[in-house]
């Protein structure tokens, strides 16, 4: 197979094998160069790409296998086969376990030669392919957004970087994710990336919808198909047909339903419920589940080769415990997104509250995130978010609080006591005595913190629970825990 | 330094050349191998030109006359092999013996970055009465050691057929003094055949 303009490096320093060798691989239609030595060859890879280099073991000043070791560490792109005369086992394992993509044994008589004809086609292959991940990495690189997608960690870059490789396929794609990781705007953003982009995106949830309605969703309907069917209705096949059709939560479809499917993805004919004719599609799936696939496909939830149909390619699509570095990014969007449809002058979350958000697992993912935002804007009285506007009602009330203490320079050390004692209190469910076990002082040491925070003593800080605590222990005084409720900044 | 000793039997010789021998070998046999694969890759570009209609004559050419160029180095070579490697008959003619040694070891000190220059004043020197093994020994081992030792060697007759002792000398270019194995000198000095150190030359001295 003959690759225009594709470049091979020969660097060998006998000039009676170079001039024949590059004849030949010239009448093969690449475009090649000669190194005399293995120095010279790095300079040269090091200025130019080169899709493959033939370099002979036993060079001047830098030998085949320096010359390998030197691309690996200067992490320059080629693909190296390596001509040996000395062809023992040993420098053919060390070549190519140092990278080399394979080696050719001299005398490179006809047979070799012939070898080496078909050897380098399939090497440029390689590096093209490299090439172009290589240069998909680059542009994806310092990207924070895809499509509707927002993250800049290396597992949403992989997600970008996948979605870009197979959009402008027709094949079907699986995306694997917990619930509210994002699987339909990655549906979405290989549509909007693909040639159908000016087609139909049509979504179906398969969960929310029982059976009979989902077969009418997907399928249509015929004239009198059944009872009450006064008019026939193009299905979700039909109407995206030229585009891509979405199907979430797909392991929940029936077996009966799976199998009709199967069939439409194989034949790209569907059949209206009631109808005798099959009718063309030209649809792109793209499903999605959130479902624990081995599992679903071992208890025969799945179909073994709808599965297959389906996951041409698939994209595992990370939870939000996954990505922590991705929260800041996400937060400040939905923030300013919620922000402003609230017509609201926020613009942060204050340090707790961002102490909570980045430490929080976040099992809801990324939907969770969002709808915690935007409670806390919905909430939020000042200009800064605090940690209870943002955190939920009920983790506040299961005592879920920050595991960790923000003491900001210029505070007291008894602020800095204050504050631990009062974490330590919400922590152990407003138990003073196990307060003061935690923390190896006594359960008086830990009372008298607690009133004088009450009392409104300087650095003093308190919340309503941490009140009604101190006012269920024995010794506080009433007086103290009805300032309780006054919350101090 | 040289030194001469008595009494180094022709065992002795036959033991020290076959080790000369290799390590001669071990420095030729990539220019061997590069005549070989040569012949081979041009061939092959002349016979799939060839294959092809329209070719012109002067696409072929070129690669066909390195071949044979390439092949008049490898008979060079393999003439050398065969010549040194078998036994020799008396008297020796010094200068086709040192064009010998010159066949295989002039490309090998050239690949590897080094020169040996043989003189034409060797073609003088005429032949030797002494024991061929010995003389073919001091030379090859005299050659090789210089090659070792120094990136360039110059090799010239000292004394042509007109003089009863005729001699080579071995120049090094580097100023270091050159060092041949004293069992070498002392198994050449048993045939009659005086090796001498001196500064960084070896001067090779045979009987009439």
């Amino acid at each position: 197979m003959k690759q225009q303009n594709a470049k091979v490096l020969i660097a060998d320093d006998e000039a009676a094998i170079t001039a024949g060798l590059s004849a030949i691989l010239s009448d093969e239609g690449y475009d090649v160069e000669i190194a005399p030595d293995g120095q010279k060859a790095l300079e040269r890879l090091s200025e130019e790409r080169f899709g493959v280099v033939l370099a002979d073991l036993k060079m001047p000043k830098l030998d085949g296998l320096s010359l390998l070791r030197e691309l690996q560490a200067k992490e320059i792109p080629t693909e190296c086969i390596i001509i040996t005369g000395q062809a023992t086992v040993d420098s053919a394992v060390q070549a190519m376990q140092q990278g080399a993509y394979d080696y050719i044994e001299k005398p490179l008589n006809a047979e070799k030669l012939n070898r080496l004809k078909a050897l380098i086609p399939k090497a440029m292959d390689k590096f093209n392919v490299q090439q172009k991940n290589r240069e998909l990495t680059s542009r994806l690189e310092g990207l924070t957004h895809y499509g509707e997608l927002t993250g800049e960690s290396e597992v949403m870059r992989e997600v970008y970087q996948v979605i870009d490789a197979v959009a402008a396929s027709t094949a079907s794609v699986l995306i694997l994710g917990e619930s509210g990781t994002g699987k339909e705007l990655v549906a979405r953003a290989v549509h909007s990336k693909s040639d159908r982009a000016k087609g139909p995106f049509f979504a179906l949830n398969c969960a929310a919808l029982p059976k009979e309605i989902l077969e009418n969703e997907l399928f249509g309907h015929e004239k009198g198909a059944f009872t009450g069917s006064t008019n026939e209705k193009p299905g979700a096949f039909e109407m995206s047909s030229g585009g891509t059709i979405f199907l979430d939560e797909v392991a929940e479809m029936s077996p009966d339903i799976q199998v009709k499917l199967l069939r439409a993805l194989e034949t790209r004919q569907v059949r209206r419920l009631g109808g005798k004719k099959e009718i063309t599609v030209d649809i792109r799936i793209v499903a999605a589940t959130n479902k624990d696939l081995q599992k679903a496909l071992a208890d025969g939830e799945l179909r073994e080769d709808l599965y297959y149909r389906l996951a041409v390619v698939q994209i595992d699509l990370p939870p939000l415990r996954e990505r922590s570095q991705d929260v800041k990014l996400l937060a400040t969007e939905f923030l300013a997104r919620y922000a402003s449809q609230n017509n609201k002058q926020i613009s942060d979350f204050d340090a707790p509250a961002w102490d909570w958000l980045l430490s929080y697992h976040w099992p809801g993912n990324v939907r969770e995130l969002k709808n915690a935002v935007e409670r806390s804007v919905i909430m939020a009285r000042g200009e800064k978010i605090g940690v209870n506007d943002v955190m939920p009602r009920h983790l506040r009330n299961a005592g879920e609080v920050a595991s960790s203490v923000t003491i900001p320079i210029g505070a007291t050390v008894s602020d800095a006591r204050r504050q631990l004692v009062l974490r330590t209190f919400s922590s152990t469910g407003g138990d003073p005595v196990r307060t003061a076990k935690v923390l190896g002082v006594s359960v008086d040491e830990v009372r008298r913190d607690l009133v004088s925070m009450i009392s409104g003593e300087p650095g003093g800080e308190t919340v309503a629970p941490v009140a009604a605590a101190v006012e269920a222990a024995p010794r506080p005084k009433p007086a103290a825990a009805k300032k309780a409720a006054v919350k101090k900044r | 330094m040289a030194r001469a000793a008595d009494g180094v039997g022709p065992s002795a010789i036959d033991a020290l050349w076959l080790f000369t021998l290799q390590r001669i070998m071990g420095r030729a046999s990539h220019e061997v191998k590069g005549a070989l694969n040569g012949i081979s890759v041009n061939l092959e570009v002349v016979r799939s030109r060839s294959e092809k209609p329209d070719v012109p004559a002067q696409a072929v050419t070129k690669f066909a006359n390195a071949a044979v160029d390439q092949l008049d180095a490898l008979i060079a070579m393999t003439e050398a092999v065969l010549a040194l490697a078998r036994a020799l008959r008396e008297p020796v003619e010094l200068g086709l013996l040192v064009g010998r040694f010159g066949a295989l070891l002039v490309p090998a000190a050239r690949a590897d970055g080094r020169s040996l220059v043989l003189d034409d004043s060797l073609n003088e020197l005429g032949v030797t009465s002494a024991r061929p093994d010995a003389v073919r020994l001091a030379i090859g081992g005299c050659l090789l050691a210089a090659i070792e030792q120094s990136t360039a060697v110059r090799c010239t007759a000292r004394a042509t057929a007109a003089v009863s002792a005729p001699s080579m000398r071995i120049d090094g270019s580097d100023g270091d003094a050159l060092v041949v194995d004293a069992e070498l000198v002392a198994a050449a000095a048993g045939a009659g055949v005086q090796i001498v150190a001196e500064a960084s030359a070896l001067f090779i001295s045979f009987p009439r």
